[in-house]
């Protein structure tokens, strides 16, 4: 069995914060196990080994050993261990611990945000001096006053952890802050009742001189230190630019000229773009040891019959592996999904206000619970009230692209699972999106109506106009039947003609490309804003642009299809241009050649 | 999901004889197709009669259907009530997209049994047949093939039955639907269904109708935080209930049945059917009948 060693504070969460850009209170040794086997999902998180008399003796010896010799301040880190002690029995081998202390409390400042990406281990290696910096609470005096960059105040969530419910209580605020929250929000009872019994208990049943909020509003407050924040990210009116980078001092838009503020403020923005960071959430999740095992599920619950059970069986999968050996390697990549739909917020729906959030899914995790609302990422909040369109879509994702792209060059994480808390690459790569028929054309840049209305297709779809019904009908279905069958002859049972044509040809990732690059020159030509237009070759080909999402990478890939259709795979299949190319141009014409090989 | 639901929509408008109008009929003549179903001149002057149509249910077929509808039974959460769907004059009315799936898969095969035309009944059939294999859970690789000449076929057959106005794009996208199973796997996690159940939960955020998108992002943030929060506070045992947790709610792997029992007995000559039928075709029994 492990023993692990919990120096001083022993709550993950601080290890957590370490991946926050916090300053890293403590490392631990967690042992490497099969958390089904052994642990029930209830105490999974609970560091302790199942024996709970060693770790309790243990735990005893931790206490004593930190009374010697430590003044206030460490007695304001011992109360939130104890705090914390509740969730997290603590425990210390006396015979180790002095040799494999691996992180102190931390000088550990860690900015992942400046570009640099240090690893968080890096920044504090050799335990001899960690340890010494765990002497000296002056040290320590100054890295907890310390305030990360994204608002995570450490010295109120400690006060709060350190500040008893009332005098002589067995609870502090903190804690039954959070439990009455959790019982809240999980029985989704209203705000107003949240409020009055927290206005109860206060005034009515807990003594005098408790400290428990006195609203939701207050408790909530409270509880918002302890997550991560998101950015407000200022948007032009229509949607022309973000007010970020070069921007963000600017106070109208650069194309439309259109004032930043609402009339007669110089504060109130127009439009906020909401930005949940995917990084660091990505981060934490890792430094959960639970969340953490369950990242790599897709490795053990790959079927081993060749029926696709879930996502993690099909060929999509398996293309990035093949493609990306690098990739398959570690198995803690997360392959993700992004979701983009528009919602009207208001039970009314004769009011027209169209939010869009933009969703990631984490296709790492068991099939049953990707879907499960804790774990959908939000990534983006695209405010109304006029809906997204194309032209002002690719401006809103880009904050969340670039993070893609970021994610899919590596960022430095902290494995909670793993014992030593290591460091390692963190790689992702978005696999497809999800959406519905409308959303699907504006994220794919494609004409979802029309001539050309089938984004697969593209200009090969079979289409007839209909005067009498003034709208477009797709038939010819008897092109996906093999060349020799009777009703490819029999015509008056159909459309009157015999069809011969053979499947109609998808449409390959580049030759989308090569169309988006089509109509910019045309539209550039043209003065921009002729859209429309009888001669614009959208009517030839139904591709509108080039979408933000070809800027990813690993990108180059046939979108196929559907009000839910996906982005690529490498198996060609009937059609020779199926070409679902994460490519670079040697991949696909290799493949192509495969094919045409195969079929002549 | 949506093209599920808009072409099971299709359907149910077409065979209730909703979308049977002059313009479609106009379309074939435009077309030159199915010359028996062109409208034709009545005796009044300006009256135009259109012809009875094989894809339209009578109104005693529609009787039939929408009793059938109206009579079944299902597992308590399988699907919305249908019945209270069905409306006094025996329209269908007020479904959720959740009940057309069931309605594709489950319903329609079974209720359009003895109404319509055979070839008509046949091709709602093996629709809804390739929509079933399609949402499977687990699908054979080795069959994917197959499905896809299925749908080529059911497609097809419902050209030939169906009004050309029944096809727009979303019933084109079938094809590329089987495509996109073989490619990406089953469709659970890959259909809109759970995202647009989460679009419901961030609604609910919403308290302060001036400023839906701030407090959509202040509701995601508190129950996030508060979720792995609870992931420290394992050792609470008080309340079960947790912001997420790896068990499944009991109440949703158990059928719970509801209502007052009451035994009922088979008609004798059933029951004597039923068992012969189970002692001929049961697997086990394989070597005791040779």
């Amino acid at each position: 069995m492990y023993i692990q060693n919990i120096f001083l504070c022993p709550h993950p969460m601080f290890v957590n914060m370490c991946c926050m850009r916090v300053p890293c209170f403590v490392s631990h040794n967690v042992s490497p196990r099969k958390w089904q086997d052994e642990y029930s999902p209830i105490d999974l998180f609970s560091h302790a080994p199942k024996s709970g008399h060693s770790s309790q003796t243990q735990s005893n010896s931790i206490s004593s050993d930190r009374e010697e010799g430590e003044d206030g301040e460490v007695e304001v880190l011992r109360m939130v261990g104890e705090c914390f002690s509740k969730y997290d029995c603590i425990n210390f081998d006396g015979n180790e611990t002095q040799d494999n202390i691996h992180v102190g409390l931390g000088n550990a400042m860690v900015e992942y945000s400046d570009g640099e990406d240090r690893s968080p281990m890096e920044s504090h290696e050799g335990s001899d001096s960690e340890k010494e910096e765990m002497n000296d609470p002056m040290e320590r005096r100054s890295t907890m006053n310390m305030k990360d960059p994204g608002g995570i105040d450490h010295e109120i969530l400690l006060r709060e952890a350190g500040t008893p419910l009332y005098e002589g209580s067995p609870s502090n605020r903190l804690t039954s802050t959070l439990l009455l929250l959790v019982c809240c929000t999980t029985f989704a009872v209203p705000n107003n009742f949240v409020d009055e019994l927290l206005k109860l208990l206060k005034e009515t049943i807990l003594p005098k001189d408790n400290t428990l909020p006195k609203s939701y509003y207050e408790a909530k407050c409270m509880l918002m230190k302890l997550g991560l924040s998101y950015d407000s990210i200022h948007a032009c009116r229509d949607g022309c630019c973000l007010f970020r980078k070069d921007l963000s001092d600017a106070a109208e838009c650069p194309t439309c000229h259109k004032s930043r503020y609402v009339d007669n403020s110089k504060t109130i923005p127009v439009k906020v773009l909401r930005h949940f960071p995917l990084i660091p959430r990505l981060r934490r999740m890792y430094s959960c040891t639970r969340l953490a095992e369950l990242m790599k599920w897709h490795v053990t619950g790959k079927s081993e019959d060749k029926v696709m059970r879930s996502v993690v069986d099909s060929k999509a999968w398996d293309h990035v592996n093949n493609r990306w050996p690098w990739f398959a390697k570690e198995e803690r990549n997360v392959r993700l999904g992004l979701a983009l739909d528009g919602v009207n917020p208001f039970k009314n729906q004769s009011l027209s206000h169209s939010t869009w959030p933009v969703i990631m899914l984490n296709y790492n995790l068991p099939p049953w619970l990707v879907t499960k609302n804790f774990f959908i990422m939000l990534a983006l909040i695209i405010p109304g009230k006029e809906s997204v369109r194309d032209k002002n879509v690719d401006v809103y994702m880009a904050p969340l692209i670039e993070e893609l792209q970021e994610l899919w060059t590596g960022i430095d994480c902290l494995d909670g699972s793993q014992q030593n808390s290591q460091t390692f690459k963190l790689h992702g790569i978005l696999l497809w999106t999800v959406n519905d028929f409308p959303a699907y054309g504006l994220i794919s840049g494609q004409v979802t109506k029309g001539h050309r209305a089938c984004p697969v297709c593209g200009p090969n779809v079979a289409t007839r106009r209909s005067k009498a019904l003034k709208k477009n009908v797709y038939l010819g279905h008897r092109r996906q039947l093999p060349m020799t069958h009777q009703w490819r002859r029999q015509s008056s049972m159909f459309d009157g003609q015999p069809e011969m044509r053979p499947p109609p040809r998808r449409m390959s990732g580049r030759e989308q490309l090569r169309y988006a690059n089509e109509r910019h020159e045309w539209m550039r030509n043209h003065g921009g804003n002729q859209g429309g237009q009888t001669a614009d070759p959208v009517h030839e080909h139904g591709v509108k642009r080039r979408t933000c999402l070809y800027d990813l990478p690993y990108w180059k890939v046939r979108v196929c299809n559907e009000a839910h259709y996906v982005s690529g795979s490498s198996h060609l299949l009937r059609y020779c241009d199926w070409t679902f190319s994460y490519c670079d141009s040697q991949y696909e014409i290799s493949n192509c050649c495969e094919l045409l090989r195969r079929i002549f | 999901m949506h093209c599920e639901k808009n072409i099971a929509e299709n359907v149910m408008k077409t065979i209730f004889g909703e979308k049977d109008t002059l313009g479609v009929r106009l379309d074939m003549k435009e077309a030159g197709i199915r010359k028996h179903l062109w409208p034709v001149t009545g005796s009044k002057p300006g009256s135009v009669i259109l012809p009875r149509s094989s894809y339209v249910m009578t109104k005693k077929e529609r009787d039939v259907f929408v009793e059938q509808v109206r009579a079944l039974r299902t597992p308590t959460h399988y699907v919305g009530q249908l019945r209270k769907r069905v409306n006094v004059d025996g329209s269908i009315k007020g479904l959720k997209s959740h009940d057309y799936h069931v309605l594709m898969q489950q319903v329609l095969p079974l209720c359009v049994r003895c109404t319509m035309a055979k070839e008509v009944r046949t091709t709602i059939i093996m629709l809804s047949r390739v929509f079933r294999r399609i949402c499977a859970k687990t699908i054979d690789p080795t069959t994917i093939e197959e499905m896809r000449g299925e749908a080529a076929i059911a497609l097809c057959m419902l050209e030939k039955e169906f009004p050309p106005s029944f096809f727009d794009i979303m019933s084109h996208l079938v094809v590329h639907l089987v495509e996109e199973v073989e490619i990406c796997g089953p469709v659970h996690t890959r259909w809109m269904y759970p995202i647009e159940r989460y679009l419901k939960t961030l609604k609910g955020y919403v308290r302060n109708r001036a400023r839906p998108e701030g407090c959509m992002a202040e509701g995601y943030a508190v129950v996030e935080a508060l979720g792995y929060c609870t992931e420290y506070m394992q050792s609470y045992t008080v309340t079960t209930r947790r912001v997420w947790d790896d068990k499944e709610d009991p109440s949703m792997y158990d059928e719970i049945l509801e209502g007052a029992e009451r035994a009922r007995r088979l008609p004798p000559d059933l029951q004597q059917w039923i068992h012969e039928f189970v002692l001929n075709n049961a697997a086990p029994l394989e070597e005791w009948r040779r």
